[in-house]
């Protein structure tokens, strides 16, 4: 899926004398299958982009583009379906439920559509076993390490098949023997087809990327297969 | 429980009105940042709109069974005719028993169209729509609060001093055919030429104009059969035309007349979503579709009517 | 077929937020208990008086049944005396009147409990067939039979009365005492006449209550065209009301000090005093339930934190607002659910095992002092439909704000943590 912003702008408390510009007129454009790393210090607002760009956060001023149809002026509910339908979201914090199970918060996504509990575990079996959770599908998440939660949250972004998968800072808050596990899952999926765009300080994934965007000050820079 | 959830809706309506007016002001001419804002609000109107509506929808047959029950406690009523008579005010509202339903069915499908939409196109239709149907909303409550406020047990003249007397609105018999079957005929007549103008309105629009012209009549054709004929024949009172007798004595009479009501609404119900639903290519294309599935229900809803309003008699005199 | 299909799956989808309503219940634990527990003594208190005041109207409408069609009582400087025999006469003539029979009757204190001893015309006394009278045992009262009494079955059981015993009461005077043979007992589907009613014949009533000679202390008229068909439930007339109310005011404009009351008017205040009284429960009711809907509305509100997260990482997966607008509204109709159920059943047990302690009592309007009788209790499907809807409605539009506050959260909050 080729993802495009045309001066895409943010702006929180507008209006008021704390206001921010998190991004002013961002212009990037990803195509399909890139590996696209978002590069800046921390506060620079690549984290505001990837949500921008991902539909979680609405835009103050421009577009966002999903394959030439205007995603951006969606209503909620439609944003929702491109999300639920397209899109796969890694959080730093990984952000699975407690009440649940691992197999249940990998197959939450699939709760909003039409499937019976037994199809949603199989399917969550699945993408676990792919990503070595097998031995830990009916454990509660407090009885995981970090690593397995953050791959039980990889396991969640990947259960409907999106064509694009965002990432924040995925190997922020795991050990580096789990860090290189992800990188080279990321490139796995790369190699899948999927588009996936990465918000990160990780030095080893800078040479992993096709696209490199450097976010500084809420203004962008975009380069193609040319580390920063 | 009508008296509660009367109230109910009373507070509620009144509530939803402050995001219903905020967002019918705001939305046009506002940026995505603002209609995302203001879609939040909708959410909250939207709430409260399904409730309200849906309570009223729900307390439809529920007003016509309370009002029933009362029945046995107003000396001398034999029917809901005398029940009305007990409270006046009842007999105004009835209309409003019979028409709002169709209203509120249109806010729905407005509903349902926009959502179908990508972009909100409906929502400043759907609050207006909402902001002008309120005060019916508010009327049909209060009234509802205030009839069981007031029925008292008092003594009233129930249907047959007021129906039973005097001459009957029917035709003269001609050459051996009796004017109730000539009132028949013609409201068969009347109501087959109605379900053909609904089919046929799925491909041509003028013929919808004149299902829209036909429907007051046949409305009003199909009461004065039921008070002529269909009581008459079917309770074997020869001299009795109450249609409330009717429908409280021979309940497949009220299976028909829903059907009736129906059909007549399903036009209605296409006119408003034609004038309100239809702002943008995609919306034109959903309301297209809903519009030819609602006028071929309506048809098929009054060929059931008469149908069943058929064997209905065959079987009373069998 | 592929509509049926495509609704079926579709219906999975409500199923799965169905689940989803369900976990979270389990999962806002002091949320669920403190909705739960308010909302059940709520309800229990509603279910309970609402289940008592319908029973009783409900026996108080079928025992009227006994009450003739009209009965005349006299007065005198206001208060209540005999009416003199030769009142008979005059009624009987009267246009409309099929029959008139005395009826002499009073209270007695027996084993710290008030019974009601009526005495009557045995032979021209109408049973009405509405309140199912039958003779348990023994026969009915003869006229040759002057001591004789005939008793309800409650009474025969909380006083251990068989056929043959001797029931001996004090009579008026205190001084002297009167006694019984019991050779009857009798049941009804009026628990109140089983447990308070002692039958004996009109002269030995006279002797008991030591009655001025050629008086009783009322009347009963019988209307013609009376057919005694059964009370419509519920309702509050029979038909021909008509016939009984013209005769009621010819009697009126024979004699103004007769107090003339028909069986509407003794139907009518006999029901209209359970419903005044529940309509007071009522008052204390609303603002009970008005309480559990502000400690749900605050609970909604705690939990917030913990919610909105939990919101905002579901919307970042593909929740939609109205999904979770759907699974709050979910939870609340589960919380009302249970807790209404749960405050019915309570509320049966309160009633029929426990006799209904404090609004028994408020209801029945008087304490120790009558006899105990199991308290009519009439659980009907309206009854059972009004306390749902009236505990949930209002339970549904109090959760209405916080639900929207919740299903609003911005899906960003996943991504920023606050």
């Amino acid at each position: 899926m080729n993802i495009r912003s045309v001066n895409l702008t943010k702006i929180y408390f507008k209006g008021s004398s704390h206001e921010v510009v998190a991004l002013d007129g961002a212009n990037v454009e990803i195509k399909e299958k890139d590996f696209c790393l978002l590069i800046g210090p921390s506060g620079s607002g690549k984290t505001t982009l990837l949500s921008m760009l991902g539909l979680l956060t609405r835009q103050t001023r421009g577009k966002v583009f999903y394959d030439e149809q205007e995603v951006s002026s969606y209503s909620d509910a439609w944003q929702t379906k491109v999300r639920k339908n397209k899109v796969g979201f890694i959080f730093q914090q990984y952000n699975l439920l407690p009440q649940f199970s691992a197999w249940e918060n990998v197959a939450l996504p699939m709760l909003c559509s039409c499937t019976k509990t037994s199809e949603r575990r199989d399917q969550a079996i699945q993408v676990m076993t792919k990503l070595g959770l097998k031995h830990r599908i009916d454990f509660k998440v407090a009885s995981l390490s970090g690593g397995e939660q953050q791959r039980v949250a990889i396991a969640r972004a990947l259960i409907t098949n999106p064509e694009v998968i965002f990432a924040d800072e995925p190997t922020a808050a795991v050990d580096d023997q789990t860090a290189m596990s992800i990188i080279e899952l990321f490139k796995e999926l790369k190699n899948e087809g999927k588009t996936i765009i990465v918000a990160t300080h990780d030095k080893s994934l800078l040479k992993e990327g096709t696209l490199h965007i450097n976010v500084n000050n809420g203004s962008v820079q975009q380069f193609r297969d040319e580390p920063f | 429980m009508d008296f509660l959830l009367s109230v109910g809706a009373v507070v509620l309506t009144i509530a939803v009105l402050v995001p219903a007016t905020r967002i019918f002001l705001k939305w046009s001419g506002c940026d995505d940042e603002e209609k995302h804002l203001l879609e939040k609000d909708f959410y909250l109107a939207f709430s409260g709109i399904v409730v309200i509506l849906l309570i009223r929808l729900f307390l439809v047959p529920i007003y016509f069974w309370t009002m029933q029950g009362f029945v046995p406690m107003i000396p001398g009523a034999m029917c809901l005719w005398g029940v009305f008579n007990a409270v006046p005010a009842a007999w105004g509202t009835l209309l409003l028993k019979f028409v709002l339903p169709v209203v509120y069915l249109g806010w729905m499908l407005l509903y349902y169209i926009d959502g179908k939409s990508k972009t909100h196109p409906l929502m400043q239709n759907m609050m207006t729509f909402f902001i002008i149907i309120s005060p019916l909303v508010l009327i049909d409550s209060g009234t509802d609060v205030l009839i069981f406020s007031a029925i008292k047990p008092v003594q009233v003249n129930c249907c047959s001093s007021s129906v039973d007397v005097g001459a009957q609105p029917v035709p003269a018999a001609i050459g051996g055919l009796s004017g109730q079957m000539q009132l028949l005929i013609i409201f068969f007549i009347m109501a087959s030429a109605f379900a053909l103008l609904l089919f046929l309105s799925v491909k041509q629009r003028k013929a919808l104009w004149g299902a829209l012209a036909l429907s007051f009549p046949l409305a009003g054709v199909y009461v004065l059969s039921m008070m002529q004929v269909l009581s008459p024949w079917l309770l074997h009172l020869p001299f009795h035309h109450c249609p409330f007798c009717l429908l409280q004595d021979h309940p497949l009479a009220v299976v028909y007349t829903l059907l009736i009501w129906f059909g007549v609404g399903g036009p209605w119900l296409t006119l408003i979503t034609k004038k309100m639903g239809r702002e943008t290519l995609e919306t034109e294309e959903t309301e297209a579709k809903v519009r030819n599935l609602l006028l071929k229900i309506a048809g098929f809803a009054i060929l059931m009517a008469l149908i069943i309003i058929a064997v209905d008699i065959m079987v009373s005199f069998s | 077929m592929k509509a049926a299909k495509q609704a079926k799956k579709r219906s999975q989808e409500h199923i799965n937020y169905f689940e989803y309503a369900l976990k979270g219940v389990f999962t806002y634990k002091t949320r669920t208990f403190a909705i739960v527990c308010s909302l059940v003594i709520a309800v229990m208190i509603l279910a309970s008086m609402t289940f008592l005041a319908t029973g009783l109207s409900s026996e108080a409408s079928t025992s009227a049944a006994f009450a003739p069609d009209i009965t005349v009582e006299n007065t005198m400087a206001g208060r209540p005396a005999a009416i003199p025999l030769t009142d008979i006469q005059a009624i009987s003539n009267m246009t409309g009147v099929a029959r008139v029979v005395p009826r002499t009757w009073g209270y007695v204190e027996y084993s710290g409990k008030i019974y009601t001893v009526m005495g009557i015309d045995a032979e021209n006394m109408p049973i009405p067939q509405d309140i199912d009278f039958i003779m348990s045992s023994g026969q009915f009262l003869s006229s040759d039979q002057n001591n004789s009494a005939i008793v309800g079955k409650n009474i025969a059981d909380s006083l251990n009365l068989k056929l043959g015993d001797v029931l001996t009461l004090e009579t008026q005077s205190g001084i002297e005492n009167y006694s019984f043979t019991i050779t009857g007992i009798f049941s009804t589907n009026v628990n109140l006449y089983t447990s308070d009613l002692i039958l004996v014949n009109i002269n030995a009533a006279e002797q008991f209550f030591s009655e001025n000679p050629g008086c009783v202390t009322d009347l009963c008229v019988y209307v013609t065209n009376q057919n005694y068909q059964p009370i419509i439930p519920g309702s509050l007339v029979r038909e021909n009301t008509n016939a009984a109310d013209q005769v009621a005011q010819e009697i009126e404009a024979y004699n103004p000090s007769l107090r003339v009351l028909t069986q509407y008017n003794i139907r009518e205040d006999s029901v209209s005093v359970y419903g005044l009284r529940s309509g007071y429960v009522s008052i204390a009711w609303y603002v009970l339930l008005l309480s559990v809907i502000l400690l749900a509305l605050n609970q909604a509100t705690a939990a917030g934190a913990d919610m909105r997260k939990e919101v905002g990482i579901l919307k970042a997966l593909g929740f939609s607002t109205s999904n979770i607008l759907e699974i709050r509204f979910l939870e609340t109709l589960i919380l009302g659910f249970v807790a209404t159920t749960t405050g019915i059943f309570a509320a049966i047990i309160y009633d029929v095992i426990f006799g209904a302690p404090v609004i028994g009592s408020f209801l029945l309007g008087w304490s120790a002092v009558y006899p105990g009788f199991p308290l009519p209790i009439n659980v009907s499907a309206s009854n059972v439909a009004i306390l749902y809807a009236t505990a949930i409605l209002p339970l549904f539009i109090g959760s209405l704000i916080p639900a929207w506050r919740s299903a609003v959260t911005e899906p960003d909050i996943a991504i920023r943590g606050n």
